[in-house]
């Protein structure tokens, strides 16, 4: 049966399993909250965490799924942090009185996201609601949101090739000649997954990243999702995932996943 | 062939990633996003994100 452990008891489970890892998967939010320091609710943890892999010279792991994942979240909080800056008293962009209402709007919504612990990011309904407004280049001296998005994310290809090479991140090929079968215990399936996201009802980017864990040689995952930790105790294989002490405390360590008496 | 090396993580490579970010930031007229969101994290779990921690790791390992 799968387990799950905190993250300050890492260096007793990484001394306590035989052999070394080879390497270990990772999931989009914890990648991001190691990266956002003071943004995400664990990223002192992550980035605590992080520094023990690279302590320990575990390779980390991950799919493309968590790639585009990651890059949604580069996306949202750059367009996030740009239209925010806009209503700056000394902003440089020039926007429309329509906009700067709806930017206010979203300010106050993303404040009481804050206050309730989530990430303070502008979902992507309600970018598609600010692009709207937005001519889309630059007219009556507005600024348009094409000049906008070619500035604050023009260089997104050179931004994640940064990031990528920062976090040490090695990507699974897990189809075709160039794949990483060498990594895989058995092939990787559609049915399999689609098991997994319905016996906890997953999502299909969580349950294709605990599909490739059950299927791989790696022991554990690194996670700051309850679902994937809520996925990992529901399996019968012996696999780990490392989760944030405070979402062990309060979520996951009660839970009873035993036979029914 | 692929490349069978593999990448690893390492504290420096983070810590760039991390200072890049702040540059960012510093460029943006109001920081008040960023200000907010910490303020309260430490507000609401001080004691998960910096004792247990610290209490369950040696000191040296705090120290990377």
């Amino acid at each position: 049966m799968g387990k799950v452990i905190p993250f300050s008891q890492i260096d007793l489970y990484l001394n306590s399993i035989h052999p070394k890892a080879q390497g270990c998967l990772v999931d989009t939010n914890f990648l991001f909250a190691a990266m956002y320091k003071g943004v995400h609710l664990f990223s002192e943890d992550a980035e605590f965490l992080f520094e023990k892999l690279a302590l320990y010279n575990i390779p980390v792991y991950t799919t493309i799924t968590t790639r585009s994942e990651l890059l949604d979240l580069e996306r949202r909080i750059i367009i996030t942090e740009a239209l925010m800056g806009m209503l700056a008293p000394h902003s440089k962009w020039r926007i429309s009185n329509e906009v700067a209402k709806k930017l206010k709007a979203h300010k106050t919504w993303i404040d009481q996201e804050a206050n309730a612990g989530r990430l303070p990011l502008l979902t992507d309904y309600r970018i598609k609601q600010t692009k709207e407004l937005f001519i889309p280049v630059r007219a009556s001296g507005k600024n348009g949101w094409l000049e906008i998005c070619d500035e604050v994310l023009g260089n997104l290809n050179e931004r994640m090739a940064f990031i990528e090479k920062g976090l040490g991140l090695n990507y699974l090929r897990l189809r075709g000649e160039d794949s990483d079968a060498r990594f895989l215990n058995e092939p990787l399936s559609w049915s399999k997954m689609h098991s997994l996201l319905g016996k906890t009802c997953l999502s299909s980017s969580d349950a294709m990243l605990l599909n490739v864990l059950n299927h791989s040689i790696f022991p554990f995952i690194v996670s700051g999702d309850y679902d994937i930790a809520y996925g990992v105790l529901a399996e019968p294989s012996e696999k780990t995932a490392i989760i944030p002490d405070q979402l062990y405390k309060n979520k996951v360590k009660n839970l009873n996943f035993g036979k029914s008496s | 062939m692929a490349d069978e090396t593999p990448k690893l993580p390492t504290k420096e490579g983070l810590k760039r990633i991390q200072d890049s970010i702040q540059k960012r930031r510093e460029k943006i007229p109001s920081d008040r996003l960023v200000k907010s969101i910490d303020e309260i994290t430490r507000e609401k779990f001080p004691e998960v994100l910096e004792k247990d921690i610290a209490a369950k790791t040696p000191q040296k390992d705090r120290n990377l």
